[in-house]
């Protein structure tokens, strides 16, 4: 099983690049790639958490690929790059959006 | 006649560096969660302490990787460190703190978080530049 998670995490990866190098920087300085893939992942991670088997292969698999998916690292290091302003912004629609969407994804799941 | 060797696309050579370098950061946050359960610590723990050790190499490599070209990037800074650090774990878990323990403990997870992320980061970063 360990194995396969740690495989489901590169496929995560692989994905997650695949839309990140395709992706514009917004004008508001937020990149929009990396948003997509949090919001996205974190959605997606609500809803297997709602499923309540944390220890179900399928589970384990989802948690592995959604955590290879996203990123917090790049958010950091894209929030460092910008203007003060558009730190703040970075910070607060990842933060904020991140919660909302997992808990979105848990009430539909749930 | 056939070539013999078909030719790589750019973009598959990017998404395989990518892909494997994705293989080690997994792998690391794994034995990392598999190391907090065993000292009976929760998941959220070891979300934190990937992410957090995970944005100070980030920015260390940065600074590090800056001449040394795409392919170092891909594999180390999206690949490697990329899939390390997670966001959609940081979501849930602090749902999960809002859920069952309290509002001051989704609050104080997310600002050690963050203020140690971007700290982190920046020490990372300037200790990168430093030759």
């Amino acid at each position: 099983m360990g194995l396969m998670v740690v495989l489901a995490g590169a496929v995560g990866a692989a994905v997650r690049f695949s839309i990140t190098s395709r992706a514009p920087i917004h004008t508001s300085g937020i990149p929009l790639g990396t948003l997509a893939v949090n919001l996205g992942g974190s959605f997606l991670l609500g809803v297997v958490a709602a499923g309540g088997q944390p220890h179900a292969p399928a589970t384990t698999l989802a948690t592995g690929f959604l955590g290879g998916f996203t990123t917090f690292s790049t958010w950091m290091i894209e929030t460092l790059g910008g203007e003060t302003r558009q730190a703040v912004v970075n910070l607060v629609v990842m933060s904020v959006g991140g919660v909302v969407a997992a808990a979105v994804g848990w009430s539909i799941a749930s | 006649m056939r070539p013999s060797k078909t030719p790589v696309r750019p973009e598959t050579r990017a998404v395989s560096t990518v892909f494997a370098g994705g293989l080690i950061g997994s792998a690391v946050r794994e034995a990392i969660t598999g190391l907090a359960s065993a000292c009976g610590e929760g998941r959220h723990v070891a979300a934190l302490v990937a992410n957090l050790s995970g944005s100070f190499l980030l920015g260390w490599l940065i600074s590090r990787l800056e001449s040394k070209g795409r392919g170092a990037i891909r594999f180390w800074a999206i690949g490697v460190l990329g899939s390390f650090t997670t966001f959609s774990a940081f979501s849930v878990d602090t749902l999960l703190l809002l859920q069952h323990a309290s509002v001051s403990a989704a609050a104080w997870y997310v600002t050690v978080s963050i203020l140690g992320g971007l700290t982190l980061a920046r020490i990372g970063t300037r200790i990168g530049r430093r030759r």
